[in-house]
């Protein structure tokens, strides 16, 4: 507060002190120019300062004229106002100072004039001539005294002289005589009234010596000392018995004291009187100059006083206009100064309340902005970590504009309970697991999914009705029937919570791939019970085939023909039943059992036709298309011919009846996803399997034959997967099936 | 290009000659004024004493100014320096001589009065008057002890019209005006 008001004194002083310097300047000038003494020898110093002044105002308000003139030309902030301001200003002052201006030159110049009269000076000029005539008079009158001691010098010698001087002087009553000679003008004899003085006061000068040589005796009032006046009177005198050197008399008369007090007068008012008329036009001019000089200064320094001003107004509105500029291109640190305690300076310290809450409530939500985006960064390198696949849906639209109205909204939040729910969140899981660019559909519905991807139909079919559920979380399991064959799918999906007003935010569906895991848990299964089975059967197998063979051979011999023949039919059913269980069980145990694979590097056409030899003369053909130079794969031969034996003869067993039955086997290099693989297949032209069996073709006991021990596919699969194939069956579009199985390569293992 | 620089010459030398002419015209119309037209020292029992003639020519306004009763102040500025070669001259004596003139219409009379010594004349006409005021015989000037007898000396002389004695709005109309500037410049001779 104090420094503050430290601040603001030289500001308000400075102009001040200017001011009154130049009123005291003005004052003096003034005072001088009525011809005071102690200002009179100042007046050139004063003009000269008054001047420069002048011209430093000139300069001042020129400088301060280029400025304004180039920020208005830049139109820059606050210019028009000052330019309106000044002007205002100028003119106010302007007006009253011209015409007080004119009115005091005026009054200046009657006031002058009044001071003459014309009768007044009549007067003088009469008053001075009869002062003239009076002492002309006079010096008449001496004039015949003079010529008298004249006459009476004619009979007195130069040395008598001396003492008849004195005696002269008194008789005329003049206050010197001086007898000079005319050649050289040496004193001869002289006399004053004062004794002492051994000198006459003054000697002729040149002049009157030559108005003597011409014969004219010099007779003139003279002053002395100023106030004194006297008669001098130098004659031509003769010389003493007109034989000696002519000489020369100079008389001194002194004029009576009243008449020289009152000629003193009289000359004193007339020449006071004659100064006065002669200083009439000097004082005009020094008086105009002054008041000019009062009226320059006075307008300039008020031009300066409105620039100043105006400038010191339009300051904290300039500040202002800048401030709101950039409060309006979003600049929200601005603070402006706080320049007064008027209403202005209310105005002021109010924007900067208000730059300073925008500022606050911007970076408040800068934060929150940022936490947003920090959890949702946090959740999608989660959703980004899960094997399980992750899909939100929700039924908002992007709406971004704020500008619509309350009625507005709410129609279109109308809207939104009806229309189709949209993909909104999704990660990399759900996109391997469905085989589809989710990440592309987001923003789409979700009948979206299965454009382009008709397999996914299911799915969409499967999960939209779902979606209404708003209440509730719910389980289900879809399978899908993709290029890759069945994937069965775990789906869970929940509404999200809603913010109020809102009608099914949203929905999240995890799923997961569980095809593998119930195909290993059915695997694992079978496994354990053909185990079991292999190990509760095989055991009573063998004393059951015993005791028939046993009751054959005791009672056979010992019964009648037909008893025997019974007997014989009985127990060689049960010899057979139970070779065809002991079969039964050994394939059961191969199924169970595990072997350790003997893997060689092979080449599966040698293989293939291997095993084709063995079936050559059977009633139904087997025909091999097999690709040439096929890359060598490890597999275990025995395993993998058993495989093929296992195929062929299904293939043969489907087409038992059939004319034109025919098993083909087709080889083939495939590469596929960056691997190689070696495509086997196998084809009859049989029923080809049954829609609902193609999906479980490689489960065990599930086959379309009448015979069978329903393990034959299972053992296939087995073995496919033990050396990390893929195998699954196709129906032939002209009928027939085919079973398809891909081994990697050497190549593709390396 | 050529043409254009002779141009250029040209106009200078125009501008300079004009200049030239209006200095000489304002030292013409100054040395018309007052003009020394004689000086010379002379010495007298070691004294050095000054005769000089000078010729004043009032101006009108110097005139009008006379004849309502003003009186001119007059200066007689006499300066004696020793020349010291390249160096600038060492000034030894400095003499200022007053002498004022008024006239008197009561009685007619011009007065010449010497301010330093006080010596008066009453002189019936102007002309008289300014031949008394110019005519300058035995003016004490220094003492020779004062001066080097080996050295050169210089002597100046000057006469003027002292504008700052003059009343006050007399004196702002002298600014203005060159009819008051009247001086007679320095006239320099060596000392013998």
């Amino acid at each position: 507060m104090v420094t503050a008001l430290i601040k603001r004194i030289p500001v308000g002083v400075a102009p001040f002190a200017a001011l009154l310097l130049l009123l005291l300047s003005l004052f003096m000038m003034s005072a001088s120019t009525q011809n005071s003494t102690q200002f009179g020898r100042l007046y050139p110093t004063l003009l000269v300062i008054n001047v420069l002044v002048l011209l430093l105002l000139c300069v001042f308000i020129s400088i301060n004229i280029l400025r304004l003139y180039r920020q208005y030309r830049n139109k820059a902030t606050g210019s028009r106002l000052t330019v309106r301001l000044v002007a205002m200003f100028v003119i106010l002052t302007l007006m009253p100072v011209s015409v007080v201006y004119y009115f005091s030159l005026d009054f200046l110049r009657r006031g002058i004039d009044s001071w003459f009269d014309v009768s007044t000076e009549h007067a003088l000029e009469d008053a001075l001539e009869l002062g003239r005539t009076a002492l002309d008079e006079r010096m008449r009158g001496l004039r015949k005294k003079s010529e008298r001691v004249v006459d009476e010098l004619t009979l007195i010698s130069d040395s008598e002289a001396v003492h008849a001087l004195d005696t002269l002087r008194r008789q005329i009553g003049a206050s010197e005589l001086t007898l000079f000679s005319r050649r050289g003008y040496k004193i001869i004899a002289f006399s004053n009234e004062n004794p002492a003085s051994i000198l006459p006061t003054s000697l002729p000068n040149g002049a009157i010596i030559l108005q003597l040589r011409g014969g004219n005796p010099y007779m003139a009032t003279e002053t002395v000392n100023d106030n004194d006046f006297i008669v001098r009177m130098v004659i031509e005198a003769p010389p003493y018995e007109a034989a000696g050197d002519p000489r020369v008399l100079q008389v001194i008369y002194p004029v009576d004291r009243r008449i020289s007090e009152l000629a003193e007068t009289v000359q004193t008012a007339f020449t006071e009187y004659k100064k006065l008329d002669y200083f009439r036009e000097p004082l005009k001019l020094s008086f105009t100059l002054t008041l000019s000089m009062v009226l320059l200064l006075t307008l300039l320094t008020a031009v300066w006083a409105a620039f100043y001003s105006a400038r010191r107004l339009v300051e904290p509105i300039r500040t202002l206009a800048i401030g709101t500029r950039a409060v309006a291109s979003g600049d929200y640190t601005q603070r402006l100064p706080q320049s007064s305690n008027d209403e202005l300076g209310f105005l002021v310290r109010s924007f900067n309340t208000m730059t300073e809450g925008i500022a606050k409530a911007r970076d408040d939500a800068d934060l929150s902005r940022s936490q947003a985006e920090r959890q949702r960064a946090y959740l999608s390198a989660v959703l980004g970590r899960l094997t399980s696949g992750v899909i939100t849906f929700d039924r908002r639209r992007d709406v971004r504009t704020s500008s619509i109205s309350q009625q507005q909204a709410l129609q279109q939040r109308r809207q939104q309970s009806t229309s189709p729910p949209l993909l909104r969140m999704t990660n990399n899981a759900a996109a391997q697991i469905l085989g589809v660019d989710v990440e592309a559909k987001v923003g789409q519905s979700l009948s979206s999914l299965s454009k382009g991807h008709p397999h996914l139909q299911h799915f969409v079919d499967a999960i939209e009705p779902l979606l209404t559920r708003s209440d509730q979380e719910w389980r289900e399991e879809i399978a899908l029937l993709g290029p890759t064959g069945r994937v069965t799918l775990i789906c869970r999906g929940m509404p999200l919570p809603c913010e109020e007003h809102e009608v099914n935010a949203g929905y999240v569906i995890v799923f997961d791939d569980v095809t593998a895991l119930i195909q290993a848990q059915r695997d694992a299964a079978w496994s354990e019970a053909a185990r079991r089975l292999a190990h509760e059967i095989k055991n009573p197998l063998t004393p059951i085939r015993l005791s028939a063979e046993r009751l054959r051979h005791k009672y056979l011999k010992t019964m009648n023909k037909e008893d025997a023949e019974v007997l014989d039919r009985s127990t060689h059913t049960i010899v057979q039943q139970v070779e065809v269980m002991k079969e039964m069980v050994t394939v059961f145990s191969e199924y169970a059992h595990t072997t350790k694979l003997q893997l060689r590097p092979l080449d599966l056409n040698v293989l293939v036709n291997e095993v084709l030899d063995l079936y050559r003369g059977y009633q139904v053909p087997v025909e091999a298309q097999l690709a040439t130079s096929l890359p060598q794969v490890s597999a275990d031969a025995g395993r993998l011919r058993q495989l093929l034996h296992n195929l062929i003869k299904n293939a043969m067993q489907a087409m038992v009846g059939h004319e034109d039955a025919q098993v083909m086997v087709h080889s083939r290099c495939v590469a596929q996803s960056g691997f190689q693989y070696i495509e086997l297949r196998i084809s009859d032209r049989g029923p080809g399997f049954p829609d609902d069996m193609i999906a479980k073709a490689f489960e065990p006991y599930v086959t379309s034959k009448p015979k069978g021990s329903g393990l034959g596919l299972a053992i296939v699969k087995k073995i496919v997967e033990e050396h990390n194939g893929v195998v699954w069956v196709e129906n032939g579009t002209e009928g027939g099936a085919s079973v398809v199985i891909r081994l990697p390569t050497d190549a593709a293992a390396e | 290009m050529n043409r254009k620089h002779n141009g250029i010459v040209i106009q200078l030398a125009v501008l300079l000659w004009v200049v030239t002419l209006a200095y000489t015209s304002i030292c013409v119309s100054a040395e018309n004024a007052f003009e020394v037209r004689s000086a010379e020292t002379v010495v007298v029992d070691n004294i050095y004493y000054l005769n000089a003639h000078i010729d004043y020519q009032l101006s009108n306004e110097a005139r009008e100014a006379l004849q309502n009763g003003l009186p001119l102040n007059i200066v007689l500025d006499i300066e004696v320096a020793k020349k010291r070669g390249l160096l600038w001259n060492k000034e030894i004596v400095h003499l200022k001589q007053r002498y004022q003139i008024r006239y008197y219409a009561l009685i007619q009379q011009y007065h010449v009065i010497n301010v330093n010594s006080g010596l008066q004349h009453s002189l019936p006409t102007l002309a008289v008057a300014t031949s008394i005021l110019g005519t300058i015989v035995d003016l004490p000037l220094f003492d020779a002890m004062l001066i080097d007898a080996d050295s050169d000396y210089e002597i100046s002389l000057r006469s003027r019209l002292d504008t700052e004695s003059l009343p006050m709005p007399v004196r702002l109309s002298t600014y203005f005006s060159s009819g008051w500037d009247l001086s007679s410049g320095w006239y320099r001779w060596s000392l013998r």
